[in-house]
């Protein structure tokens, strides 16, 4: 009985979770430009926030945690690249984002900063260096791309 | 038969070190070597004491076996969990040679009489090298998945997890979709006499055989091992009586991002051979009758657990767990094992990425075969500085 009510409540707990993780992914498909660049923005973020957190992780060795930070690195720059390619796009298709010269030219060279960073972070990983420098550059240019045009 | 079978496993051994060698190795002088760790300290306070020698890690690290059907408070305060690290890259080729050590101070074996002088003594955690697909020495079994154990202050964690570190040899390789993983790793049987008390032949032949599949995304991972063992009493218990049985256990574990950070972590294991795998010793891999016939112990073990961040500092673990052993009362006295079961709820403060701060509660429970039972309550406060 014991064994029965285990198993069930494992099988319940595994479906509804890949039901959940179906219901996030659907929803990227359906989505416009703006929101595009909106969810890998999140998901940069999300990417960010458990980067950040492998510190606190307990049970790993230190060469587990550094192949576990390339891992997290590799899914960042594959949502940063995918992010600068949408946000290279916005301002032509997006009529809300309408832009002067000089500014798409500003966010133009904003994204082409982020595809170079994001090329070069998974360069150095892979090549197990330091990756904290090129890190917060990416965070920096991220940041300074919201401020500059987020809120128009 | 046994000179036949080391013989075969030193070929195979042979065998995997040739492949796992470079085809063209130019050694560089140039060595990265880390050293790190962290200081812990425990403060914990129980409700219901294990009580006995200071000998006993029960009382400072959750053992499920250790749960007693008295009550006495106590109070305790150590460094045991720190832990220092030491890591090695040696550049082969394009490859490079990964070596890893790691200790902490859990060695109790010299503490019967208290004093702090003498109660830390260093134990080895891991030691092993990892070059290309290959790692060889002592670290977690292949058969854990680590991502599914929850942030908790107690060092052993709920019950129905498995932790055990081992000597192995381990192929994996990786792929977009996640990894791959086979090993062969120590064996060791362990069974449960008649009498009621446990016992460990020693000379097992063949190594544990596990593979392991795992997938992972930026929603989190899941994986599936299985294990084949043999269980082997090699004539030990009964003279001239040599029986030995295969047995299979599988284990489906992970952890799955919810909402940012937010994450849910589960592992579910059942078989007939995840005895000395599953919670820290609570069973064993067999039965064994006066006669020397071997009865697997059939268990099935599984946790749960959820993490909330409450600011990116704060955050907060809900962990339960369950282990039952489905064993035959006519071979195994009635005072056996049946049932484990146990809860950790903690509240977790890093005010910077080197310190954390942290109180958890810790209620579990034991029940034998012949329904007696007891529990535990703990409180437990921890301070982690990282180096």
């Amino acid at each position: 009985m014991y064994l029965k009510t285990l198993l069930l409540s494992s099988t319940i707990f595994l479906t509804a979770s890949s039901l959940l993780l179906a219901e996030d992914n659907s929803g990227k498909l359906e989505t416009g430009k703006t929101i595009l660049h909106a969810i890998h923005s999140d998901e940069i973020r999300n990417i960010m926030q458990r980067l950040d957190s492998l510190v606190y992780e307990r049970e790993y060795t230190e060469l587990e945690l550094q192949k576990l930070n390339k891992k997290q690195i590799k899914l960042l720059t594959k949502e940063a690249l995918a992010l600068s390619q949408t946000a290279a796009n916005l301002p032509n298709i997006d009529s809300l984002n309408n832009l002067s010269d000089e500014d798409q030219l500003t966010f133009n060279a904003m994204a082409t900063e982020l595809k170079g960073i994001a090329i070069e972070l998974k360069k150095e990983s892979d090549a197990n260096h330091e990756t904290e420098t090129l890190y917060i550059k990416l965070q920096s240019t991220c940041n300074t791309c919201h401020q500059l045009f987020r809120d128009r | 038969m046994r000179s036949r079978r080391a013989h075969i496993a030193s070929y195979l051994i042979s065998l995997l070190l040739l492949i796992s060698l470079p085809l063209k190795a130019e050694h560089d002088s140039s060595l990265d070597l880390s050293i790190g760790g962290r200081v812990k300290i425990d403060a914990i306070y129980n409700a219901n004491s294990v009580g006995g020698t200071r000998t006993s890690k029960s009382d400072l690290a959750f053992s499920p076996t250790g749960i007693p059907d008295t009550s006495r408070n106590s109070f305790d305060a150590n460094l045991r969990e720190s832990r220092v690290w030491a890591t090695l890259r040696l550049p082969v080729g394009k490859n490079s040679l990964s070596t890893y050590v790691e200790f902490d101070f859990f060695d109790t074996k010299k503490d019967a009489s208290g004093r702090s002088h003498v109660a830390n003594e260093p134990r080895l955690r891991h030691l092993y090298s990892s070059f290309r697909n290959f790692t060889i020495g002592k670290t977690y079994t292949t058969f854990a998945n680590l991502s599914s154990y929850p942030e908790i202050n107690d060092a052993n964690g709920p019950v129905g997890n498995l932790l055990v570190r081992q000597e192995l040899i381990r192929y994996n390789t990786s792929f977009d979709w996640g990894e791959i993983f086979f090993s062969l790793e120590k064996s060791e049987s362990t069974f449960s006499l008649s009498t009621g008390s446990s016992f460990q032949v020693n000379d097992d032949q063949i190594p544990d055989i596990i593979g392991k599949i795992k997938f992972s995304e930026s929603w989190g991972n899941i994986s599936i091992a299985g294990i084949i063992r043999e269980i082997n009493t090699d004539g030990k218990i009964a003279i001239g009586s040599n029986d030995k049985q295969w047995g299979a256990a599988f284990s489906v574990a992970g952890r799955l991002y919810i909402a940012s950070q937010d994450n849910l972590r589960f592992a579910l294991s059942l078989g007939n051979v995840l005895g000395r795998y599953a919670s820290f010793n609570a069973f064993n891999d067999a039965a064994i009758a006066n006669t020397g016939k071997i009865d697997l112990t059939e268990i099935i073990g599984s946790h749960l657990a959820y993490q909330h961040w409450w600011t990116t500092t704060l955050r907060s673990s809900l962990a339960i767990g369950a282990a039952y052993a489905n064993q035959d009362t006519s071979i195994v006295p009635n005072t056996s094992n049946k049932l484990f079961a146990s809860s950790h709820m903690n509240l977790l403060w890093s005010p910077n990425r080197k310190l954390t701060l942290g109180l958890e509660w810790l209620h579990a429970y034991r029940e034998l075969e012949n329904g007696n039972n007891g529990k535990i309550d703990r409180l437990h406060f921890s301070v982690i500085y990282k180096f």
